[in-house]
């Protein structure tokens, strides 16, 4: 949680501290009341490559699953997670991204959860304006750790399908299913959905 | 609005929301000040402590216990000017009172809590060493400590008095004379005996990790502490191991609790099938949530013995009262220490001093709570002689061991 405050301030940097991106809002909300007398609305993703090659975004998710213990090979606990996430497009195909996640594992009781990831997204088809066009494939490193842990924390990996669509200019929505294995303390295989909101420059 | 109004919004909204999240996970705050205590954050203390035991403590009726008397004791705290670590103790004194071990002062100071590797007792005033499941250290059993780090056995036996030592997760329990010889695991002590020998030794992690030992047809699974979450795929672990043993011995002997979702995790290997839920009720038998364990992965079939002494206590009490509840097993060695109440309510009086209540307490399905423990199957006296040497029971521990001793040959067929 205290690096949250921190993540934020480095998205909002490289934000404030793209030139670019700042004026152009600007210049793009002048040129668009101009240019919806002209044609139809072009959307970030048919635009593509006309854009900056590197685009900041940030996305915020939520979502659940289940968590099958290794040891056990049972399905005892549910998973919950609210994922806050810095990215970096490059151009429409590829995506750097690092989040920062807070959540819970229900067993018994509610134990409080935190961990990060980082990874990477690749689209897999260029946008042509189809509602398929948003599919993407992520995958990552993560560590994760619960309250009431021995150990400092467990490391693992992570797979998903993500799909993203974009609503209205800059403004999407996502959605993920999710599959991870965590390694040491607490082995476990994951499964997840998220959902949740994204924007970028 | 338009869309891009919306866009900056949304990352306007969500840099907040990181920040807030950023502020309170650096955050942290103390209910009534710092050290050194004035006067003001002594009455705040007193305050919060008499505040949250009335409004919430269970136990008043069936321990006996007159909360006005409490509070008088406590705000007798108040009135001597004594130093602040003088002061915690007596809060600590009069928060015994109530006879309750959930409803505690706790200090929260040591970053890796240890413990020495000798058990000491006080015997006619003085402090002796107990045991050791050391090797190099068996020569000290029964001989008497005259200091410990220079500082004199009076002392030291005084000192068993401070309040509980958790660690500053608050997951250890280190109280008594475990406390006393307590530091931050790896530091060393030296223990003066009274022949004039000066024995040194390293402190060891409170926190020893389950094991399992499999001797000969029987599985023996050794779990000193319940605290820990992660430890729920060790125990699995080692119930894999034991599957095809003819049976199993749980040793819960000085565990003092932790999760009551580990010792459930750990019943649900034991059974194929649902059991009724223990409940947990406040004071006005008011359901606050039911405590289940269902089954989970392999089952382990056979017979089950879990050996329990006095310091077998919470959530250690709780799976041993499980285990007769639904009749999966049977206790053996000494009375329980009992421990049936759910401390739900806590707050950091101060850095370092941690105060939490009694708010709920577990019931079982049919019967009575065992706040007050629980009387084993077979008692067995601790100190009485070993019958014959066991092969079995060397392999397991140091000393001889007629609780253990008597759990194999129950599992044997004899009683």
């Amino acid at each position: 949680m205290k690096y949250s405050g921190l993540l934020m301030g480095v998205v909002m940097i490289a934000i404030l501290a793209w030139p670019g991106v700042a004026v152009a809002g600007e210049e793009v909300e002048d040129e668009v009341a101009q240019e919806e007398l002209d044609q139809p609305e072009e959307s970030d993703q048919e635009r593509g490559s006309s854009l900056l090659p590197l685009r900041p975004g940030m996305a915020l998710k939520s979502g659940g699953g289940f968590y099958r213990s290794v040891p056990c090979q049972c399905v005892d606990r549910h998973l919950w997670t609210t994922q806050l996430v810095a990215r970096m497009h490059l151009g429409w195909r590829a995506t750097i991204e690092a989040d920062l996640q807070f959540g819970s594992m229900l067993l018994g009781g509610r134990f409080p959860s935190e961990g990060w990831a980082l990874g990477g997204r690749v689209a897999l088809m260029e946008p042509q304006g189809r509602w398929w066009d948003g599919l993407h494939v992520r995958a990552g490193y993560r560590q994760w750790r619960v309250m009431g842990m021995r150990a400092e924390g467990s490391p693992g990996g992570y797979g998903a399908l993500n799909w993203e669509l974009e609503v209205f200019r800059h403004f999407y929505i996502e959605a993920d299913a999710v599959v991870g294995r965590t390694f040491q303390a607490m082995q476990h295989w994951y499964l997840m959905g998220t959902a949740g909101v994204s924007t970028r420059f | 609005m338009n869309r891009t109004d919306y866009s900056t919004f949304f990352v306007v909204m969500t840099l907040g929301v990181g920040l807030a999240l950023g502020a309170w996970g650096c955050g942290s705050s103390t209910a009534c000040g710092e050290f050194p205590l004035d006067d003001e954050v002594r009455q705040c203390m007193v305050s919060e402590i008499e505040m949250m035991v009335v409004e919430t403590f269970p136990f008043a009726e069936y321990k006996q216990v007159d909360l006005n008397e409490f509070s008088r004791q406590l705000r007798k705290t108040l009135e001597a000017d004594s130093a602040d670590d003088v002061f915690v103790g007596e809060l600590s004194q009069a928060v015994s009172s109530l006879r309750d071990g959930h409803t505690r002062i706790e200090r929260r100071g040591l970053q890796n809590p240890g413990v020495a590797p000798v058990d000491v007792e006080e015997k006619n005033g003085q402090l002796v060493v107990r045991s050791s499941d050391e090797d190099r250290f068996q020569k000290l059993v029964g001989q008497t400590i005259v200091a410990v780090d220079g500082i004199d056995a009076d002392v030291v036996l005084r000192q068993a008095g401070l309040p509980m030592e958790t660690g500053i997760e608050g997951e250890a329990r280190l109280s008594g004379l475990t406390q006393a010889l307590g530091g931050e695991e790896g530091t060393s002590l030296t223990l003066t005996m009274k022949s004039g020998e000066e024995v040194t030794m390293d402190r060891r992690s409170f926190f020893a990790e389950p094991q399992v030992t499999i001797v000969g047809d029987y599985a023996y699974l050794k779990l000193e502490t319940f605290g820990f979450i992660d430890d729920l795929e060790k125990i699995d672990e080692g119930i894999n191991e034991s599957l095809d043993s003819r049976g199993l011995i749980i040793d819960l002997r000085g565990n003092g609790g932790g999760y009551p979702s580990v010792t459930d995790g750990l019943f649900g290997r034991l059974i194929e099938e649902e059991v009724e839920p223990f409940k947990l009720v406040d004071r006005h038998g008011e359901l606050h949530r039911e405590l289940k364990a269902p089954s989970r992965g392999k089952t382990f079939d056979g017979p089950v013995v879990v050996l329990v002494d006095r310091r077998t206590y919470s959530a250690s009490n709780y799976f041993a009262h499980r285990m007769i509840e639904h009749d999966r097993g049977v206790l053996i060695g000494g009375h329980t220490g009992g421990g049936a109440a759910s401390p739900q309510r806590g707050k950091m009086l101060v850095p370092g001093v941690w105060f939490q209540v009694s708010t709920h307490v577990l019931q079982p399905p049919t019967g009575f709570h065992s706040e007050s423990g629980l009387k084993p199957t077979v008692a067995v006296d601790p100190n009485e002689p070993t019958a014959e040497d066991d092969e079995r029971i060397s392999t397991l521990t140091a000393t001889p061991d007629p609780v253990l001793e008597r759990a194999l040959r129950y599992l044997e067929g004899l009683r």
